[in-house]
């Protein structure tokens, strides 16, 4: 509970990110890491409480931002309907990777979701190279939408996630979840189902990265699939960093991964010259990152957050731990 | 004094084992009844033609060297395995309808009351003591996936029923000391007390031990034997257990039953299992002279 009102309040703060005078390029790069922080949720939902391994989240987010484009632009149908759609169909792919999963796990289940993603990016180039949402079409209720409203919108999708997220981490859920990762042979003996539970960790990363897609198209509203790396498996790539950064088993430790690797780029690293003659440094810089956090804190950047918290909670309380056996 | 009768019967009998089957024929006296079960991989024939029945509220003990074919029983009963041929049947009650196994999904098993620990402990590491009990009970949760999501009232009302029952089966195995700690990097000791505590959790009618002892020095040895016996006093259930230690088999199991190469050996009380001459040649090999 007291985790949900930080989270609240957290959010509170992102919202009023552009009323306090901050540029309008820091907020847009502050919109675009949030709607990477979303596919990053999810995925860390599937990787640290399902255990599964997918590089598949630039394909759904393909799903998404398609899906905003034909609704929102070609049939001129409101933004509620394009998520609506956007939602139904994730969640009908997501059950079908997640019968896959039950089958083929660990390295495999990565590459045939990637084939999957690639698969589907094809399928967005034949259909239409550059898809585009013009600023008159976009409307809410009626009104007239702009790039803050979307990114309100943005931010609270990104709260309600998390929020959803969270509790169902921490709920009978959650930890059936983590006993199918941990020993699926105990968790059969206790009544838990593989399958259901595998299928309900891909829907849920699944319906993420769709919605995430959805979120993009509506606020950069020009994309050229051809060309973008949006959809291809650097995004997948990235966002595993981001949860690999973080701490795949703390949603804001892998939010925190996420602006690492995106926030950083976007509002610093683009303005250094070096960087932006040499934007494949950039990639190295998270590879670089990727290894010392796996070689020296397996947990993550969450991982050094609690070992800190504990040693400041040790220093104020003066007690000795070991003394509790 | 059953004993006493049954080594006196023993006696008379030569080197005979007597034929327990015969003795009590009652419907629905049998939780378990395994009729002429078959577990083959490819040519290994590692259960072939068993048969056998467990009374209601007895412990009973598999025994056999290595590889006789103890944990593929287990297995078999428990659905992890899908016996080649053969069915086990179960009835819950004296009143039950027999249920064949092989007709349940392995998830679905422990709805019916059996439940198993596994012969290299398989607690989930990264959940609390408490959350690993607590998983246990999942099925006993009605909450929808909406009321989880949105942590609705309903879901706290039952998260504090299972609670206070993990924490009186905790503080019955004297583990409410571990309750926060993280079952990853736990003595190997207590970890089996939490395999044993989580089939409690579900309301088990029948609790199959996989070797229980295995790992233990004696001391906690002993107090294992106490606690099966104290299990099945205070939760009145039936417990099927393998185990290497002859001792505590002995000292717990009311009947035994001896297997070698998935084959019947010997069926009978500790007394009779200790006396019967296939078994020593099992164990000890054929006498040479």
């Amino acid at each position: 509970m007291k985790k949900n009102y930080i989270t609240i309040a957290a959010g509170l703060m992102l919202a009023a990110l552009p009323f306090v005078g901050l540029s309008s390029s820091v907020v847009f790069a502050m919109g675009t890491t949030l709607i990477f922080a979303v596919m990053t949720i999810g995925f860390s939902f599937l990787m640290g409480y399902g255990g599964l391994a997918s590089l598949g989240t630039a394909g759904f987010v393909g799903v998404g931002a398609y899906i905003a484009y034909f609704v929102v632009e070609v049939y001129k149908l409101p933004i509620s309907v394009a998520f609506l759609i956007t939602v139904a169909i994730s969640l009908v792919m997501g059950v079908l990777v997640g019968f896959i999963s039950l089958r083929i796990e660990g390295i495999y289940l990565a590459l045939l979701t990637l084939g999957l993603s690639e698969i589907l990016r094809n399928t967005f180039v034949s259909i239409k190279a550059t898809i585009k949402i013009n600023t008159s079409t976009l409307k809410m209720l009626g009104m007239p939408v702009g790039e803050l409203h979307i990114y309100l919108l943005i931010v609270a999708v990104f709260i309600v996630l998390m929020l959803i997220t969270t509790n169902l981490i921490n709920s009978p859920i959650g930890r059936a979840l983590i006993s199918v990762k941990n020993s699926p042979s105990a968790a059969q003996a206790m009544g838990i189902s593989l399958l259901k539970h595998r299928v309900l960790a891909f829907v849920v990363s699944t319906v993420f990265a769709a919605v995430a897609g959805l979120l993009y198209m509506l606020y950069v509203r020009n994309i050229t699939t051809s060309s973008t790396q949006l959809f291809s498996i650097i995004t997948s790539l990235n966002i595993l960093g981001a949860a690999v950064i973080g701490g795949a088993k703390s949603l804001w430790g892998s939010t925190f991964g996420t602006f690492l690797i995106y926030g950083i780029q976007s509002m610093f690293l683009s303005k250094i010259k070096f960087f932006v003659q040499n934007p494949a440094f950039i990639t190295m810089l998270t590879g670089v990152l990727i290894i010392i956090i796996v070689m020296f804190y397996p947990g993550g950047l969450a991982q050094i957050a609690m070992t800190l918290k504990y040693k400041i909670k040790n220093l104020s309380k003066k007690t000795n731990v070991g003394g509790a056996l | 004094m059953n004993r006493e009768v049954a080594s006196i019967n023993l006696q008379n009998a030569g080197s005979e084992i007597i034929d327990t089957k015969a003795q009590t024929e009652v419907a629905g006296s049998n939780i378990i009844e395994v009729e002429n079960l078959c577990m083959y991989f490819g040519g290994i024939k590692a259960v072939d033609g068993l048969s056998f029945e467990v009374r209601r509220g007895e412990i009973f003990g598999l025994i056999g060297p290595n590889g006789a074919g103890k944990t593929t029983v287990f297995n078999c009963i428990t659905q992890f395995y899908r016996p080649t041929s053969g069915r086990v049947l179960y009835r819950s009650t004296p009143e039950a309808e027999a249920v064949d196994l092989s007709t349940v999904k392995i998830h679905d098993v422990s709805t019916l009351g059996i439940v198993r620990t596994f012969q290299n402990v398989e607690v989930v590491p990264e959940l609390s003591v408490l959350d690993n009990l607590r998983i246990a009970a999942y099925r006993s949760y009605t909450s929808s996936i909406l009321t989880q999501m949105l942590h609705l009232p309903k879901l706290r009302r039952e998260e504090d029923k299972v609670t206070a029952k993990a924490m009186e089966v905790l503080e019955f195995l004297g583990l409410t000391l571990y309750k926060d700690f993280y079952a990853h990097g736990l003595p190997y000791g207590i970890l089996k007390k939490v395999e044993i505590a989580r089939t409690l959790m579900s309301d088990p009618k029948l609790i199959i031990l996989d070797e229980p002892a295995a790992g233990l020095n004696d001391t906690e040895t002993e107090e294992l034997i106490g606690i099966i016996g104290q299990i099945q006093e205070k939760y009145g259930c039936t417990i099927l257990l393998v185990e290497h230690d002859m001792g505590l088999v002995m000292k717990v199991c009311n009947r035994i039953l001896a297997i070698s190469f998935g084959k019947h050996l010997a069926l009978g009380t500790p007394e009779e299992i200790q006396a019967s001459p296939e078994v020593q040649r099992a164990y000890l090999g054929e006498e040479e002279d």
